[in-house]
């Protein structure tokens, strides 16, 4: 064959040719997005009575009114049908759809539709149906909570923080995102489940469980010392690992617990040719000992060592300066750090799309990892609700024009 | 339903953690993850905090 035909050929996706109903509100929405960005034609069901739009994040629409901009990051890729799910009618397309669908994903008030309707989603033959809710099925199942509840509930809020203040949540919908990617995780492994000719999952995730995850091995730390982890800021707690003031900023360094001793030895090599004064005393053997470097008094010592060089330093310096030395160190960047970021650029993270609602380019994070034998989609924008309710059903049911058509004037698709 | 990745078997070159999640993940589902390591170079968390009182050594870290 030709190598220009050879080449035509695109690479397939992860998820060519698999489809997903996408029921969800904030808290499930992003296990959406995820499958989308592997290639999954995901539809976006948005009911006619729904409520307001989601409160996260709003941004002016340059249209009179504002989005969320959470809501257009986790509905990018995706489209969307305007179903009205009071009608008998919409409970039937909505039926339908779940029947030609491979996965079908809910949270918020959607499974509670379903019930009302007398359907569950895999009773309509979907192989892999998933609902990410706060607690999760079982005897917190129906309790209220939104991202911050979550947090607490999940134990992550009493971790972050000061010890002498109040906790602190971690910036962001974490919980709902977390959640989203359990949510992901749960609907290929139904898939895996379909494909071996199981006859299909009900998967139920749990947000609050989702956060308890994250706090790793504070229950096995529970168990072992009987000590309960709390919040501990962000001050050293050993000499060669923490964040120190710079010039324009803050830039992190480990060269400590799960640093190497080569780390440590060329850090305080760094600082001796940086000319602080006091500096040649962190050769001394004491120093090369972690238990030694975790003493107080140890890191009343080296702090003020340590800030007296990067602080006349700016943030790329020292980045560039630490890493040449082997130092696991990094700039504590912000948003505008990374749009401009050499390393995301290469590796082309960031993507620019032209909303459908904003009517602007808007640049997104894009999936964190690159496929080797697979493409990545090419990115479309979150829906506007509802704007391809015709096409969706022309291609997933085979909806003829004068049916839809009927459908709309009996208020059944918007 | 049974478990869904029986019969996947894993070879876990992975340190620290965030291989290690993975291959967790795909443990807690059934497949057979095989963790590859080395007495003469352990993994760090191997003799990372936290350890029972009195313990020690690379079988002791929670």
């Amino acid at each position: 064959m030709p190598m220009a035909e050879a080449s035509a050929e695109p690479a397939p996706t992860v998820l060519d040719s698999i489809k997903v109903l996408d029921w969800t509100d904030q808290a499930g929405a992003y296990a959406g997005r995820l499958l989308a960005d592997l290639g999954a034609d995901v539809v976006r069901v948005e009911a006619v009575t729904d409520s307001g739009p989601w409160p996260e994040e709003r941004v002016p629409s340059g249209q009179g009114h504002e989005v969320s901009a959470f809501e257009r990051f986790v509905n990018l890729n995706k489209r969307s049908i305007l179903i009205n799910t009071d009608t008998p009618a919409g409970r039937e397309l909505l039926g339908l759809l779940a029947e030609q669908a491979d996965i079908v994903l809910t949270s918020g008030e959607a499974p509670r539709h379903w019930r009302q309707a007398g359907r569950t989603p895999r009773k309509q033959g979907a192989p892999a149906y998933v609902n990410v809710s706060a607690f999760g099925d079982g005897a917190g199942a129906g309790l209220h909570a939104d991202d911050l509840v979550t947090l607490a509930a999940g134990g992550l809020l009493s971790l972050g923080g000061y010890p002498d203040s109040e906790p602190v949540a971690v910036y962001g919908s974490q919980a709902y995102l977390a959640g989203g990617i359990s949510g992901a995780i749960a609907a290929l492994l139904g898939l895996l489940a379909a494909d071996a000719g199981q006859p299909g999952a009900d998967l139920d995730v749990s947000a609050q469980a989702v956060m308890a995850s994250a706090l790793e091995d504070a229950a096995a730390e529970f168990d072992l010392t009987g000590v309960v982890r709390r919040r501990t800021g962000d001050g050293l707690r050993e000499a060669g690992t923490g964040t120190f003031r710079c010039a324009d900023g803050w830039i992190v360094v480990v060269a400590g617990k799960l640093g190497t001793a080569a780390a440590w030895d060329s850090l305080v090599g760094w600082l001796c040719d940086q000319d602080v004064p006091g500096a040649e005393a962190l050769k001394g053997p004491e120093w090369t000992d972690l238990s030694h470097r975790r003493l107080p008094a140890s890191i009343a010592e080296f702090q003020p060592l340590m800030e007296a060089a990067t602080s006349r330093m700016t943030r790329a310096q020292l980045y560039e300066e630490l890493q040449s030395r082997r130092i696991a160190a990094a700039p504590v960047n912000n948003i505008a750090d990374l749009l401009a970021d050499p390393q995301l650029a290469d590796r082309g993270f960031f993507r620019t799309v032209r909303d459908a609602v904003l009517d602007r380019d808007v640049s997104y994070p894009g999936p964190p990892y690159r496929l080797e034998d697979h493409r990545v989609p090419e990115w479309t924008s979150a829906p506007v609700p509802g704007g391809q309710t015709d096409q969706v059903l022309r291609d997933w049911l085979g909806t003829p024009d004068d049916q839809l058509g009927a459908l709309r004037a009996g208020g059944a698709i918007g | 339903m049974s478990e869904i990745l029986a019969g996947l078997r894993v070879l876990d070159f992975c340190w620290i953690g965030a291989g290690a999640l993975v291959t967790q993940t795909l443990a807690l589902h059934g497949a057979e993850v095989i963790k590859i390591e080395s007495r003469a170079r352990p993994d760090n968390l191997r003799v990372a905090p936290p350890v029972r009182p009195g313990t020690s050594g690379l079988d002791a870290s929670g």
